[in-house]
């Protein structure tokens, strides 16, 4: 014999023994058991999967639809007499200024003023003749619509229905107008139909829950405060307009509770507003910002420019929905939580199985090692056994976790044509359908890390056959 | 110059802890088993026999005393350098046979030449190993049973499946603990028909553990232990007095709460 092997420092062992393979597929074959393993870590990596490709997706168009209406700064918090041109100004001396928009905020109602109408012979004049939920409460934002096309994507979101410039996107002509009336089977409008007529523009989510068309007469009412001699005293305008283009953000909350128009009509129309002496009040400034520029230093260099002089508030797009995309992360962190357990539910199973093959193979591990197994191989044997379960469950994972981001929405649009029943009520959140997004990135994430887990849960076990006295081991029955 | 002896115990001491009391089993056992050599170890039911075949086969270390394999001491190597000398030198041979059940016949028997074989390199060698195991199938009279399972041979055949699988990685020594004790005397005959074929043809060495007088006296040498200690060491005549072994150990006896068979 050639070689004396038994001489100290000689070769190591190999890294795979061949008998770990030759024994652990064959331990497992007979051992239905150890499919739960397998199904548990299929499940974990398909849901994982799933579901974070679900949330990037879901983040990713709340980020888009979150910056649809938010200017890249937004300037707020302005004293109350501040006028638009004193603040443009200091505001464009800044090189990362581009343009700016005006806005103004108010609350109003609105009544559709064609249908719902009560018949006047029935009604005595004491009566109360608007019901509560006839009327709807709405924030107006009056918008200047050449500089809010320049400075922001809002007005990209309104439908433009014929409309050739910015400002024709808040009105509606007096043909429209008529061919509304017509259509209702109203008389022709009172008076010479001439010049066009402001328009609000609804979110399109309000326009489908109130039926309401376009050209449609609305009596917008809203009531403002001001000081004459010494006392406050409200003061409440009322004003017809038309329903105007529908505008979509596919921000929930934005497109379920504002609503469009040009900030002239607000001012002079609801605010009794006067251009030759009054200021040209605003609440807001939307700020765009150049190309490159970073909106956060911007925005704190904006603030700290017009604190003397205004005291305002400069917010960038992030900050202006900080608590909207807090929620948002917050739901994503549970949502990993959830996932973080199913994949420790996984790996306990792993465990356990491994941990049952263990004791019912002890009288074989003591046999082994006689036949010249070294404890090192033991342990392979087991980790072997559990990496080739937690394999066959990764691959099964991430082919099931594909197959579901491929096909839920068909399944999800099945499940509703012939149960009435969605799966997942996409709608709830303003989507046509789940917007799902999915990196390689993150699957080899998902793989490596649910990999290393069961690899920990089968060592534990492993560790434990590697321990066992041979001698005892060959006892045991 | 004669070669050392291919086995050597030196003073051997082996004792078992028992609660917070040590149990001595070996007091100092010198034995020695040449190249080609049979040895049958002859002693009551717990005395030890068991003990000393696993100090020998490298499966536990001696309290006290050496091991020596080819005159070099080795019960004080590594794990792993004790697998591979066992895996590579010696072969076992037990009393249950100890077959992998979920193994069949031949796989039972290549298994006994994947333990330091990686996993790349068997993919390489598996033909000629599978051709090994059946010829050594063959040799020990189970050409046909190859694919059977344990659980499908009996008692005699299983044991046969043991001793192919023993050799298929050429051992130089064979240990052998009580291997007719669970077969019936026909059954048995045949085996050690077998075992002792194998020592002339391959002049691999045996020590057995037996309670068979019969077979004890076809070893070169039959040695007896009792009280820890190696009793006597060749019989001259090659015969136990009366095939019957008292059971005369007290210190294992005392230590000893069922008779554990093997
Ligand atoms: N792992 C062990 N732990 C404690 N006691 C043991 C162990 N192995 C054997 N013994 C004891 O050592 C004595 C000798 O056992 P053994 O070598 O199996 O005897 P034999 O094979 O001669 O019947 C017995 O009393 C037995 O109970
Ligand atoms: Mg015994």
């Amino acid at each position: 014999m050639v070689d004396t092997p038994h001489e100290r420092g000689a070769t190591r062992e190999p890294l795979l023994p061949a008998f770990a393979g030759f024994l652990a597929l064959r331990f497992l074959a007979v051992r239905r058991i150890n499919l739960i393993g397998v199904i548990g870590i299929a499940v974990s990596v398909s849901a994982m999967i799933f579901v974070i490709s679900l949330f990037a997706g879901f983040i990713s168009d709340i980020r888009d639809s979150v910056r649809r209406v938010s200017p890249d700064v937004l300037v707020t918090t302005l004293p109350r007499d501040v006028d638009f041109a004193d603040l443009d100004a200091a505001l464009t001396t800044d090189d990362d200024v581009v343009s700016t928009a005006p806005r103004l905020r108010h609350y109003a109602m609105y009544r559709a003023r064609g249908r719902r109408r009560v018949s006047s012979s029935s009604a005595s004049s004491s009566r109360l003749i608007v019901r509560a939920d006839e009327i709807q409460l709405v924030e107006l934002i009056g918008v200047d619509p050449d500089r809010e096309w320049r400075t922001t994507q809002l007005l990209e979101c309104v439908a433009p229905f014929g409309a050739r410039t910015p400002k024709d996107l808040f009105r509606v002509s007096p043909e429209q107008v008529e061919a509304w009336r017509i259509e209702q089977g109203l008389a022709p409008s009172p008076g010479l139909a001439v010049g066009t007529r402001p328009a609000l523009s609804l979110g399109l989510y309000r326009i489908n829950v109130g039926g309401l068309e376009f050209a449609e007469e609305l009596s917008l009412f809203s009531a403002s405060f001001r000081e004459i001699d010494g006392h406050v005293e409200l003061d409440p305008e009322s004003k017809i307009v038309y329903v105007g283009r529908p505008f979509r953000t596919e921000h929930r909350v934005f497109d379920q509770t504002k609503a469009l128009l040009d900030i002239d009509v607000l001012r002079e129309d609801l605010l009794d507003y006067d251009p030759s002496f009054d200021p040209a009040i605003v609440t807001d400034v939307a700020v765009r910002v150049r190309d490159g520029a970073d909106p956060t230093t911007v925005a704190r260099r904006l603030q700290e420019r017009l604190a003397d002089r205004f005291g305002a508030t400069c917010l960038t797009w992030e900050q202006q929905n900080q608590v909207y995309l807090d929620a948002v992360d917050q739901e994503q962190a549970l949502m990993k939580l959830v996932l973080v357990v199913v994949m420790l539910v996984a790996a306990f199973l792993i465990y356990v199985t491994l941990h049952m093959l263990v004791t019912q193979k002890t009288r074989e591990i003591g046999v082994l090692t006689a036949l010249g197994a070294s404890p090192g191989g033991v342990l392979k044997l087991f980790l072997f056994a559990g990496g080739v379960v937690a394999t066959v469950g990764c691959a099964l994972g991430v082919g099931l976790g594909l197959l579901a981001v491929t096909y839920a929405n068909d399944l999800d649009r099945w499940a509703g044509a012939e149960f009435g029943f969605r799966l997942f009520p996409a709608s709830l959140y303003a989507l046509d359908q789940l917007p799902f997004h999915l990196e390689p990135g993150w699957v080899v994430q998902v793989v490596i890390g649910s990999l290393s887990v069961a690899a920990l849960a089968a060592w534990l076990p492993a560790r434990r056959a590697a321990r066992f006295q041979p001698v005892r081991a060959l006892a045991s029955e | 110059m004669t070669p050392p002896p291919v086995l050597t115990a030196r003073d051997v001491h082996k004792s078992f802890r028992l609660g917070s009391r040590d149990i001595p089993v070996l007091r100092g056992i010198d034995l020695e088993l040449a190249q080609g050599e049979t040895v049958a170890l002859l002693g009551a039911s717990g005395a030890g026999k068991s003990t000393l075949l696993h100090l020998l086969g490298l499966l536990d270390r001696p309290t006290a005393g050496e091991i020596l394999f080819d005159g070099s001491r080795v019960d004080d190597l590594r794990g792993w350098q004790r697998a591979r000398l066992r895996h590579r030198q010696i072969g076992f041979v037990f009393q249950f046979y100890h077959l992998i059940p979920e193994l069949s016949a031949i796989q039972n028997v290549q298994l006994g030449a994947l333990m330091d074989l990686g996993l790349g390199a068997w993919l390489g060698e598996r033909r000629a190993i599978r051709e090994r195991a059946q010829a050594l199938l063959a040799d020990v009279g189970l050409a046909d049973r190859a694919r059977h399972r344990p659980n499908e041979l009996s008692g005699g055949e299983r044991q046969r499946v043991a001793i192919a699988r023993a050799l298929i990685a050429e051992p130089r020594v064979i240990l052998a603990d009580e291997p007719t004790g669970n077969l019936d005397s026909e059954t048995a005959a045949g085996v050690l028909e077998l075992l002792f074929r194998i020592n002339r043809e391959r002049s691999i060495s045996f020590f057995l553990v037996t309670h068979d007088a019969g077979l004890a006296a076809r070893c070169d040498r039959v040695v007896r232990i009792r009280d820890g200690r190696i009793l006597d060491g060749r019989i001259p005549d090659g015969r136990i007095p009366d095939g019957r072994i008292p059971d005369d150990n007290p210190a294992a006896a005392a230590a000893r709460p069922a008779d554990t068979g093997s």
